[in-house]
């Protein structure tokens, strides 16, 4: 298991680590998208029949990653190396929690 | 030497007419021991006593309480995070679903291509919702 946060061409691995490292503004940022896909879901529970809308979660969610990653480089390494560590333990990392937001802020 | 050479007296007749060598009180006797009970009947009532521990007992529930709504909220920002995540993972579990689910159907219709009147694929429940493939193994490249 690769700690890192980046694969070899510089984009984030959505991993356990990266994900919940990044959860609060996904879920800020790519509202919309998931609630659609999860509206499907419930609609439809075939994979068949939200692969599109899936598609959208996918392509915003790793798109918030490489943003996130390239504003705060640093910040963000720290804390998803903190959550690897600590096996996505929020009340762990609350210091590399607050310098990542204070870079990236919420909104 | 012997005890009889250390503690003689003179003009001694025998061993048991030596002078004694003995451990004993001092003269006049020990001081009086007290052993009588002494409980004084002062300090607090029963009433005071009762407030106190019910307040100690009420402040510690009060605590409790507090320290529960910490850990509700911390359990509440966990549970938040995985709903946030839950569909980027969903989506791509499903990617990777309907790509192994086509090479599966492909793979059934090649067995089945000369049983006669064998729809390919699918031939699963009549209820007409979709229902995840029941073979026992969730995923048999992980397990």
């Amino acid at each position: 298991m690769s700690s890192a946060a980046v694969d070899a061409t510089g984009n984030p691995i959505p991993t356990s680590a990266v994900l919940t490292a990044s959860a609060k503004h996904i879920g800020l940022r790519c509202m919309p998208e998931n609630v659609a896909f999860l509206k499907c879901k419930k609609n439809d529970p075939n994979p068949e029949k939200c692969l599109d809308k899936g598609r959208d979660v996918t392509r915003c969610v790793l798109g918030l990653l490489k943003d996130l990653h390239q504003k705060c480089q640093k910040e963000m390494d720290d804390y998803v190396g903190c959550m690897y560590y600590y096996t996505n333990e929020f009340d762990l990392c609350r210091k590399e929690q607050e310098a990542f937001e204070k870079v990236c802020p919420l909104k | 030497m012997t005890e009889a050479m250390i503690r003689k007296k003179a003009g001694m007749a025998s061993v048991k007419d030596m002078p004694l060598l003995q451990d004993g009180p001092p003269p006049g006797g020990f001081a009086p021991v007290r052993y009588a009970r002494r409980i004084s009947n002062t300090g607090p009532s029963a009433m005071a006593i009762f407030l106190t521990v019910s307040g100690a007992f009420a402040w510690g529930m009060y605590q409790v309480g507090q320290g529960n709504k910490i850990r509700r909220a911390l359990k509440e920002e966990k549970y938040a995070a995985r709903r946030a995540i839950l569909p980027i993972l969903q989506a791509e579990e499903d990617e990777r679903f309907v790509s192994e689910w086509k090479k599966y159907l492909d793979y059934e219709a090649d067995v089945m291509k000369d049983v006669p009147g064998w729809k390919v694929g699918e031939n699963v429940y009549n209820s007409g919702r979709w229902m995840p493939p029941a073979t026992g193994e969730l995923r048999p490249d992980v397990w």
